[in-house]
């Protein structure tokens, strides 16, 4: 996943709100991605300080108030005459109303223009031919498309959540594999000239960034085979001495 | 689509039996025009395997397995042949609100699959296994925790796994096997370059003639019977682990070791450098196969066999 999604279920995440495997790959991510990680203990320390606030009770004088006002709007209702009260209640419905009728409108003057269009090009040597008074039949507009059905969530547990849950999963052993070794990598390389560190954490960051972006499933499990083999190489040959 | 024919042979008994209900089925695929040149197969709901055979058709054995006949009816096999001779062979599990809750590890599909030998196999499967033998056109082999087993075959193959262990066997072209907690197994492999890495796992290499290995553990042993190639490189690499290598050499070698212990065998004498290094050469030439082998907390062993 890219910092982007990360950052958008970021709320969720802290929330707890990303059950079982879903929090998967962003608890990843943020194992690697020290710009998240910061974000989210920002996010993270904020709500701490919301939730440390003490509860704030509205007056008693609020409550008595609204209370005051309702009674006077209950008592004007009753004296209105019968027809302004029904009349009231349709009066929220009446942009829905012109809605319709707009819709109306603007699907005649559709039909016409497409009846209008299709003489002009379905047949338009015929057009020259035939007498503009004779209008051949046109053909009712074919049906608008039904709309796709809505996606049926499996519940959890069931086999297909986990189906649809295991690229995310396979995607957060590698990336818990990536974040071991990297600390691993770290260690060995600590005694090496900072440019060399420099180069490591280069393309440390490229690699991390294709895994990060990479789609679930083959290309990231990929993109991660990648970081990990240049941690494991970082790590145990520092150098490539045989080329 | 419309330039195949298709010939389908289906039998698909469903039966229930006390363990719930399963159902076999058999489908034959006939090229026409042109052959199959590839199969893609992705099953997380159970094993797979192909194996390569002499004739032109595809032959699909599939055998679901669920507790009872609604969950049955559940399990998909879907099979799409494509214009370029590529057959497509994917299983999965339906879902409708109707549908009663069920549990991965209660439902299953096994998928047999006999393949024209030259076709390319890209497979994916889950926890279970899949073996591929008697193949000739190079394989992609996936699996998250199930075993990955190929025999006899042709091509270049690249595997990858996150836990399942890894047995490659009879493989004639370039390997790159990539397990992250997992052990590697390696049996006859020849061709021009073989990668084979695990994290957590060891590696085993015998009959290995590639001309090019490069064998890489973070915590796991290596041990290798490999033969040298005339100018072929092989490396060695294990962070805790031990590296154990016996080479056959038909030419020179230019070795080098290092590790917490170096054992070299008492053949020849032995060099070691300031930087920890051993270095030794077997045999005199101008290029001779470059051999490096290293663990950083571990100890190296090296025989050589002429």
């Amino acid at each position: 996943m890219t910092c982007e999604k990360i950052r958008e279920q970021l709320t969720a995440y802290l929330d707890g709100e990303l059950e079982g495997d879903r929090g998967t790959p962003v608890r990843g991510h943020l194992r690697t991605c020290a710009a998240c990680r910061q974000v989210a203990t920002d996010e993270a320390a904020l709500r701490d300080g919301l939730r440390a606030l003490p509860p704030l009770d509205p007056p008693p004088s609020l409550w008595a108030g609204v209370q005051a006002q309702l009674a006077a709007a209950e008592v004007r209702e009753s004296q209105r005459p019968a027809w302004r009260r029904a009349l009231s209640r349709w009066a929220p419905l009446a942009p829905r109303f012109g809605m319709v009728l707009g819709a109306c409108a603007a699907a005649t003057v559709l039909l016409a223009w497409r009846a209008h269009r299709h003489e002009e090009t379905a047949a338009p040597s015929l057009a020259q031919q035939t007498p503009a008074t004779q209008h051949t039949p046109v053909a009712p507009p074919p049906p608008a498309p039904a709309p796709p059905p809505a996606p049926v969530v499996a519940p959890a547990g069931d086999v297909s959540a986990d189906l649809a849950a295991e690229p995310a999963r396979i995607s957060g052993d590698s990336a818990q594999a990536a974040t071991a070794l990297l600390a691993t990598a770290r260690a060995e390389i600590a005694a090496w000239p900072a440019d060399r560190k420099q180069a490591f954490e280069a393309r440390l960051s490229e690699l991390t960034a294709a895994a990060d972006a990479a789609a679930e499933g083959r290309p990231k499990q990929r993109a991660y085979r990648d970081l990990i083999r240049y941690l494991q190489n970082a790590a145990i040959r520092e150098e490539v001495a045989l080329r | 689509m419309k330039t195949l024919a298709i010939l389908l042979v289906l039998c698909a008994p469903a039966f229930a039996d006390p363990q719930g209900s399963s159902e076999h089925a058999r489908l034959e695929l006939a090229p026409a025009g042109h052959a199959f040149k590839a199969l893609q197969i992705e099953n997380p709901l159970g094993d797979v395997r192909v194996e390569g055979y002499d004739g032109n058709a595809i032959m699909i054995e599939t055998h679901k397995q669920a507790p009872d006949d609604d969950t049955l009816e559940r399990l998909r096999v879907s099979l799409v042949p494509n214009p370029d001779g590529t057959v497509r062979i994917t299983t999965t599990a339906d879902h409708s609100p109707e549908s009663k809750p069920v549990s991965r590890s209660a439902v299953r599909i096994d998928l047999v699959i006999r393949a024209p030998r030259n076709a390319h196999v890209d497979a994916t499967v889950s926890s279970g296994k899949l073996e591929v033998s008697n193949m000739d056109g190079g394989g992609e082999l996936d699996s998250a925790s199930g075993a990955l087993s190929v025999h006899n075959l042709s091509g270049e193959l690249v595997t990858s796994t996150v836990s399942g262990p890894t047995s490659l066997e009879q493989v004639f072209g370039s390997v790159d096997a990539a397990a992250i907690s997992a052990d590697v197994d390696l049996d006859t492999i020849a061709g021009e370059r073989l990668i084979a890495s695990a994290n957590h796992g060891h590696i085993a290499g015998r009959r290995v003639r590639s001309r090019e290995v490069e064998l890489t553990t973070t915590e796991g042993n290596i041990m290798l019977e490999a033969e040298a190639s005339l100018r072929g490189r092989l490396v060695v690499s294990s962070l805790r682990g031990d590296v154990e290598v016996h080479l056959h050499r038909h030419g020179a070698v230019f070795l080098r070791a290092r590790g917490t212990k170096v054992d070299l065998g008492q053949q020849q004498t032995v060099h070691p450098q300031p930087s920890g290094w051993t270095e030794q050469a077997f045999g005199q030439a101008d290029h001779p196969a470059l051999v490096e082998l290293r663990s950083t907390y571990g100890s190296v062993q090296f025989t050589v066999v002429e």
